[in-house]
Parts: structure tokens; C-alpha cells; sequence
């Protein structure tokens, strides 16, 4: 009987404990929630609409012409930084290529999202690695064959050929595609009419990897091949 | 003449290196930035829109640029990034609708383009204002258009060998709205999890435009307690919604901070959209802490059985 009394007592004074923390805590996190737009004051929410206010509104760049109406820019993002985007090379040099022994090379892409809402890179190539008799080292299909422009695939066989890429996860918002180690994909071919793939989307400003890839059989002619691979940075809407 | 066969011997052996070592060019790259990073337009047609980019070179080498115009539509996942239409799915109301679009630098056309366009010269760190024009006659269609200005790097580079020639696009998106606006859009989902045992909370939201317009949301979440009192307020950013479409607010992107919780709250959503109509919506979940009650009652049973063994002797 005592224990059980001593228990309902204790159970109670927790209760109450629990009860004032979280009456007080709230209190204080009321208190000290407001913006421009709005305050919050212990639970009473005075609301001003954002319409009355136009002149404090420092980001929106809204003009007005004969029957139209332009607004530049995100109006609630208070900056007006621009958009921007490095490409570290302007050419992938493969060097001499030699059977069954692949070519890596690599092309780091910088982009600062600036006043945007994050972004999308795509990426296409005009067409396969072609020499200038239509010769051409086929997109990979990586080593079991189904790797595409649109999905990815383990290529770290030798006797698998071709040409892809995959962008380097860690310092990167690459996509989930190349998470896995030696994760490659075919770049979108233009001349195929193939859709352009993001293949990074971020919120963020950051620095991606690409790495290209090239791996010939011996049946392939010796030539030189080349193609143009196209990287377009654009932001969210 | 031993000591001079040997020097001949390792400059013929450097010399064979260097003459078959594959070239590695670290050409020089390329950097371009762009502003702004969105233009919505709306307009009553017969109108001619004006208005303006700017585009400048960041790095220490001049670059040549065309540009082209690409419609989008929104992507497969409702997540607010675009999905360009291939050349050959475009329809005449694009063709048609790209040919009214012109950039000017200095007055002067740089070209109308669908596909590809001419060159824009930009000088190290060098800057342009651009002015874009979009000419609608009195027949345009009232529909909206939705399309991107791509500036492109012209690279004519060669090798010898075998290799890949990069070019740079960056791009600006345009959304045009023409005639009378009617705007209309529905809250799909607002939910989190029922029961929770600790911040934060995230919540799930899909707007859908069931309007032919392009309409901007923003509002905000208000989160109350048992005791009706307010305890929590999440800013939505703005989010950009075509016409006839959905917009997934990503669950990272509307967060509640807060850790500790208990007790029954309410989630109160404010939506507000064409600077003027507003949506609401209300959601409830419960908070057991378990980890921190799981502590206390065993605490509390380790205090009472010390007392009692403590009095026994």
C-alpha cells in the first residue's frame, strides 16, 4: 500500500514537472518568433499582409510596361547575386589509345548558386567518339551490358568497352546514379535525340568531378576520335 | 668518351619519353556567370516586352558566345527543376512563340534563333547587358511559355589525338504568362508522421496548379500545442509553379527544428498564392518522448527501491 502511494506521488510530481517545462518552454520560443511579416507573441498571431508593405520589399524587381508586368529574381531571396558556373577545361585529351587499357580523365565543374533556388547541370555529347570516316568507340553499356543515358552500371572490366562517365559522389551533388563505386553512365547523344540528363541537382553551391572514360577492343580502327560534350548549368524555377 | 655516350645515351631516352608520352592539355576553361536567375513576365498582348540579362565573362580569357532558346516544361518529379523538350518534339506554338523572342546588345539584333544563334564576343572579365524583347501581337494566343535563354561557349579546338571538345552552357529561365490570368491551386498534401518520439519534424507538401498560369507561392506552417499556445513557425520559401502542374516541397525544405516533444500539436498551413488567394489546411500528431519517459520511470523505480531498502535496514 505505502509503495503504491509513493509511487502515484512521484508519477504526479513528474507530471507536473513535464507539464510546467513544457508551458514555460513554449512561452519563451513565442516570444521571440517574428520577421517582417510576421509576430508571433504568446500565441497571438498579428498578421500584416505582405501587399502593404511593398516598398520594404528590397528583393522583389517588379517594373511595369505598356500592358505587361516584369518581376526579375525570387522575391524572397534578399541578395541579387548572379548565377555562376567554371568548367576547368575546354578539352579531354585521350591521349593514344591502346586495347583493353582504359583512359581516364577528368573535368571539375564549379557552380555558385548565387541569388537562385539551387540548380541543374545537364549534360549531352553531339554524338558518339567518331573519326572522320563515321568510325565511331560505342557509348559503354558497362559490364553487364545495360548501363545507358539514363541508368548507370559497374564498368571496371577491361574487356568491357566504350565511352562514359561518371560523376565523383564525395565532393559532389552528384546524382544517386554513381553512389556506387564505379558507377558509369553514357552521355545523352544529341544525334539520337536522346534527352538531356541533369546529372547533378543541388540547393547548394558546389564542385563536382567528372570523369570521362574510353576503353577500345582490338577490333576498334585506329584513328582519332572525337566528339563535343555540352555541360548546361540552369537554375530551379 | 664514356662520360659523353652516357649524357647521349639519357638525353635520346628523355627525348624518346617526351616524343611518346600522351599529351595532357590543361587547356584553359571557361566561366560565365548570369542575372538574373529567373524573369516572369506578364503581359496583355499587343505588348512588347522588354527587359533585360546580364551575362559576364569570370575568367582571364575571351569568350565567344552564342545563345539559344529552349522550352522546358516541369520535370517528372514535380521537384521544380525543368525538362527540356527535344528539338523535335517542338510544336508550332513554340516555333512560332521563339521566333517573337529577340536579344539585342546595344540595339542591335544579335539573331533569332530557334536552335542555334550567333556569336556574342566577351572580353576577360568583361560584361554585357543584354535586352531581350518578346514582340506579341494582338492574335497571340492567351497561354503561357515557359523557356530558358542558353548562352553556349564556340570552342573550334583540335587535337591530333583522340579527344572530347567541352562546351559551357549557362542559362536563365523566362516564364510567360499572356492574357488574362486565372489562377487557381489546391493543397495535394500536407502530412507528417502521426506519432513522433523527437524533433525535428518534417513535413510533406504538394501544391498543384490546376490553373493554365504560372502562379508563386509563399506562407508559412504555425505549430501550437496541447494548450493551443504557439510554439513553432516554418517559413516556406517561394516556389515558382507552372501552369497545370505540381510542385513536391521537398521534406528537407520544411522542417521543424524543435527536439523535445510532447504532447498532441497542430500544424497550421498558410498558403498563399497570386499575391491575393490563400489556402489553408490543418494537420494534427501526437509526441511521446519515449527515450526520456523510458529514463524517468526507470529512474523513478531505482529511487523507490534505494528508499525502501534503505528503510528495511
Amino acid at each position: 500500500m505505502r509503495f503504491s502511494s509513493k509511487l502515484k506521488k512521484i508519477g504526479l510530481v513528474l507530471i507536473l514537472i513535464v507539464t510546467a517545462f513544457i508551458i514555460l518552454r513554449n512561452r519563451t520560443l513565442a516570444q521571440n518568433a517574428s520577421n517582417n511579416s510576421y509576430t508571433i507573441q504568446g500565441g497571438d498571431i498579428e498578421q500584416k499582409t505582405q501587399s502593404s508593405d511593398k516598398s520594404s520589399d528590397k528583393t522583389t524587381n517588379t517594373y511595369f510596361g505598356e500592358n505587361y508586368q516584369v518581376t526579375t529574381g525570387f522575391e524572397d531571396i534578399e541578395d541579387s547575386h548572379p548565377f555562376s558556373f567554371s568548367v576547368s577545361n575546354n578539352l579531354v585529351d585521350y591521349g593514344p589509345l591502346t586495347a583493353t587499357n582504359p583512359v581516364s580523365r577528368t573535368t571539375d565543374l564549379i557552380i555558385s548558386k548565387g541569388s537562385s533556388r539551387g540548380y541543374s547541370v545537364f549534360a549531352f555529347a553531339n554524338r558518339e567518339l567518331s573519326d572522320v570516316n563515321n568510325n565511331s568507340i560505342p557509348d559503354t553499356t558497362c559490364d553487364n551490358g545495360t548501363c545507358s543515358e539514363t541508368s548507370s552500371g559497374v564498368w571496371s572490366g577491361n574487356l568491357s568497352f566504350g565511352f562514359g562517365y561518371r560523376c565523383e559522389i564525395e565532393a559532389s551533388p552528384c546524382s544517386k546514379d554513381f553512389l556506387i563505386e564505379n558507377s558509369f553512365k553514357q552521355f545523352a547523344n544529341d544525334s539520337k535525340s536522346e534527352a538531356y540528363e541533369a546529372i547533378i541537382n543541388s540547393f547548394d553551391s558546389r564542385k563536382a568531378k567528372i570523369e570521362y572514360k574510353v576503353n577500345i577492343s582490338n577490333n576498334q580502327a585506329k584513328n582519332s576520335y572525337s566528339n563535343s560534350i555540352t555541360f548546361i548549368a540552369i537554375p530551379n524555377l | 668518351m664514356r662520360l659523353k655516350s652516357k649524357i647521349f645515351l639519357a638525353g635520346s631516352v628523355v627525348t624518346i619519353i617526351l616524343l611518346f608520352t600522351p599529351k595532357i592539355i590543361n587547356a584553359s576553361g571557361y566561366s560565365l556567370s548570369i542575372y538574373p536567375t529567373i524573369i516572369k513576365i506578364k503581359a496583355s498582348p499587343p505588348s512588347l516586352v522588354k527587359t533585360g540579362i546580364r551575362i559576364k565573362n569570370l575568367s582571364d580569357y575571351p569568350v565567344d558566345l552564342s545563345y539559344v532558346l529552349k522550352p522546358f516544361v516541369p520535370d517528372d518529379n514535380n521537384s521544380g527543376q525543368v525538362k527540356y523538350l527535344l528539338y523535335s518534339d517542338y510544336t508550332s506554338k513554340n516555333t512560332d512563340f521563339l521566333k517573337r523572342v529577340k536579344i539585342l546588345e546595344d540595339n542591335q539584333t544579335i539573331s533569332t534563333p530557334i536552335k542555334s544563334g550567333s556569336k556574342i564576343i566577351l572580353s576577360p572579365k568583361q560584361e554585357k547587358n543584354l535586352t531581350i524583347l518578346i514582340d506579341l501581337p494582338q492574335e497571340e494566343a492567351q497561354e503561357d511559355h515557359y523557356f530558358s535563354i542558353v548562352f553556349l561557349t564556340q570552342n573550334q579546338d583540335k587535337l591530333d589525338s583522340n579527344y572530347s571538345r567541352l562546351i559551357e552552357g549557362i542559362g536563365t529561365n523566362i516564364l510567360v504568362s499572356i492574357g488574362t490570368n486565372q489562377h487557381k491551386a489546391l493543397i495535394r498534401e500536407f502530412s507528417t508522421s502521426t506519432f513522433v518520439s523527437e524533433g525535428p519534424v518534417r513535413f510533406n507538401l504538394k501544391i498543384e496548379n490546376i490553373g493554365k498560369n504560372f502562379i508563386a507561392t509563399s506562407g508559412y506552417i504555425i505549430i501550437n500545442n496541447i494548450f493551443g499556445q504557439t510554439v513553432g513557425k516554418i517559413d516556406l520559401r517561394l516556389a515558382n509553379i507552372l501552369g497545370k502542374s505540381t510542385l513536391k516541397i521537398l521534406k528537407d525544405d520544411v522542417v521543424w527544428q524543435e527536439k523535445f516533444l510532447l504532447g498532441t500539436y497542430t500544424a497550421k498551413l498558410y498558403l498563399k498564392y497570386d499575391d491575393s488567394a490563400s489556402l489553408y489546411r490543418e494537420i494534427k500528431f501526437i509526441a511521446i518522448p519515449i527515450k526520456i519517459l523510458a529514463i524517468l520511470t526507470i529512474a523513478g523505480f531505482i529511487i523507490i527501491f534505494i528508499k525502501n531498502r534503505s528503510k528495511t535496514y
